[in-house]
């Protein structure tokens, strides 16, 4: 198994309470990757911790090769708290913001960058939104569009924090198709997760969390009710096959 | 040019200035720090006054500078303490700084051009009379030839950073990531905030620069929802409010000061009523269209399910009720025959359409 994401001992904590603790986790290339858990687990800790925006106690973050030397390597769509939903932007600029990386100091985006932000808005399919306010859309759409910005920086791994919370169900399949067709063109997807239901379906990967690592590996070895179980110190079984 | 031309001219070159800085801090939620300066550049400004006995050097600009940057610093700090709120925090630290400028002066300089007139309302009336001579030339006022080179710097600054500075304040996670520096451009163009305050505070005074970097921004946000054309709109706001202050200063002959800040405020307040979508006015011709709409819906409802007696149910007053009913029959959505209430075709479609 190639690795995208390997952590190394890895500990995080806010004050006096432990967020991650002593971690050693794989996160497989070309694969999607489902962080579950219990809230407190510390899954978005965990994708902060690889992008490197909250402090380490201990231990390292190392990325594959390929993406360890660029910034643009890792898109990350934000979680939704974390967004100035009133900044004077439109949907358009936030999109061609993920060229960035790419373009020099003080360049401005040309007419290849805007061609490509077009187009990543067509992929999640926002292109009649182009020039509407970000705070104008409805949850679904904000994630899209943070999406079609990870896009346009053609990164090879994503990161996504609940992508589907408060999200209506079209909205959810569309976003997990235009996520499954990125893994088959050879990308590296990762999610927080909270729907325990849906991981069989949606995950090669799972990464059980509590704190402290409580699995990880292939989806139908490592998401059984045992280990379910184990992460949320609730009977497992009942959680994992609600809807079989 | 006659005296009061070269008030107005310093008076807009000085709020455009003031405007486009605001712009940036009003989209990075830190409008308050243009309070914090206007107070803390004082202290460094009567610091390096004591030692070079100099109104004009430029020492005095740089050491003003750098107290404001010492605001900004001190207040992070407090705030990343996590003991007082973040408003709060910057609250504390420009207060006391500006204390200890006003200590300075009480004890240091009483008989001197510093004195509490001058610290609030800046002395704009005089400034066309201070002129900058430099080898025999005249180069006109000297608070213009600053202000022109402090406006020319900040929009520089902000056409060149444009793409590092939206990037940096909206995103500073990615703009990181992207090896944009986005705290050193924080630092950087917080410096230069910090010395249009000080440029600015001989013309207009801590209270009015306050209102300049505020008041036009905050009307251009209500206007406008993308950075580059809120900056535009604002300085716009900005050379208006100039423009419409000066006149009443003459008009009611008083220092332009005070009618300005007013001016610029009264531009907001209109911006805030009558702006188109974001107004107050706009914003209730909303709710009550929609307020329409729905009671259209609804009653179209009741009368296809329940006939006119299920119409009574609703909660509105008769008089609504009977308006609403008007306004469908008129629009071909009900009819009448023989007493009874019907929807028509048309007005199936749009029932069915607005649940669709």
């Amino acid at each position: 198994m190639e690795v995208a994401i390997e952590t190394r001992q890895l500990t995080v904590a806010y004050g006096a309470q432990p967020a991650l603790w002593n971690v050693d986790v794989r996160i497989p290339l070309l694969k999607m990757t489902g962080i579950v858990g219990p809230n407190g687990a510390g899954k978005s800790t965990l994708l902060k911790a690889i992008l490197g925006t909250v402090p380490r106690l201990s231990g390292e973050v190392v990325l594959h090769r390929d993406a360890g030397r660029n910034g643009t390597a890792v898109g990350y769509v934000p979680q939704r708290n974390a967004v100035d939903w009133d900044f004077p932007i439109t949907v358009f600029d936030l999109v061609t913001m993920g060229t960035y990386g790419r373009l020099r100091w003080f360049q401005r985006p040309g007419k290849r960058e805007r061609e490509e932000a077009r187009e990543a808005l067509a992929q999640v399919r926002m292109e009649e939104f182009a020039d509407r306010q970000i705070g104008e859309l409805s949850g679904g759409q904000q994630q899209r569009v943070f999406l079609a910005r990870a896009l346009v920086q053609q990164a090879s791994i994503y990161l996504m924090d609940e992508p589907f919370a408060s999200v209506d169900a079209k909205t959810e399949n569309m976003l997990i198709d235009v996520l499954h067709r990125l893994r088959d063109e050879g990308n590296t997807i990762v999610l927080v997760h909270h729907d325990l239901t849906t991981v069989a379906d949606y995950f090669d990967h799972v990464v059980l969390l509590n704190r402290k690592l409580v699995a990880s590996g292939a989806t139908a070895t490592t998401f059984t009710p045992e280990n379910v179980e184990h992460a949320y110190g609730v009977a497992g079984q009942h959680l994992v096959q609600r809807h079989p | 040019m006659p005296t009061e031309l070269w008030t107005l001219a310093i008076a807009t070159v000085t709020s455009v200035t003031c405007a486009l800085c605001g712009s940036l801090l009003l989209v990075a939620r830190k409008s308050m720090v243009s309070e914090g300066l206007s107070h803390a550049v004082l202290p460094g400004l009567v610091l390096a006054f004591v030692l070079v006995r100099d109104y004009n050097s430029p020492w005095l600009i740089l050491s003003a500078a750098a107290s404001g940057m010492v605001m900004v610093w001190l207040t992070q700090l407090v705030q990343r303490s996590g003991l007082v709120d973040d408003d709060a925090g910057l609250g504390i630290v420009f207060a006391g700084m500006f204390s200890v400028g006003i200590l300075l002066v009480t004890a240091n300089l009483r008989n001197t051009h510093f004195h509490a007139d001058c610290i609030v309302d800046g002395n704009l009336a005089l400034a066309p009379l201070d002129r900058l001579e430099i080898g025999g030339t005249d180069w006109g006022p000297r608070s213009w030839v600053v202000m022109c080179v402090m406006l020319f710097v900040v929009t520089t600054f902000v056409v060149v950073a444009f793409k590092e500075l939206r990037a940096g304040i909206f995103d500073p996670t990615l703009a990181r990531r992207f090896g944009l520096r986005p705290a050193l451009l924080q630092f950087v163009w917080l410096g230069i905030v910090s010395t249009t305050t000080v440029a600015a505070f001989n013309v207009a005074g801590s209270i009015l620069i306050v209102a300049l970097m505020i008041a036009p921004p905050a009307a251009a946000c209500l206007l406008t929802d993308r950075l580059d054309r809120l900056m535009v709109v604002a300085s716009l706001v900005a050379v208006a409010g100039s423009i419409g202050g000066f006149q009443v200063a003459v008009l009611i002959d008083v220092s332009p000061t005070g009618p300005i800040a007013s001016f610029a405020g009264l531009l907001f307040l209109l911006v805030f009523a009558f702006a188109p979508r974001r107004g107050l006015v706009a914003k209730w011709w909303e709710r009550v269209q929609h307020r329409a709409e729905i009671g259209e819906l609804l009653v179209l409802e009741m009368v296809s399910t329940g006939g006119r007696e299920a119409v009574d149910t609703i909660v509105a007053p008769p008089a609504e009720r009977v308006r609403t009913i008007a306004r469908l029959m008129a629009g071909g959505h009900l009819h009448e025959s023989n007493g009874e209430l019907q929807v028509t075709p048309a007005g199936e479609e749009r029932l069915a359409a607005a649940l669709r």
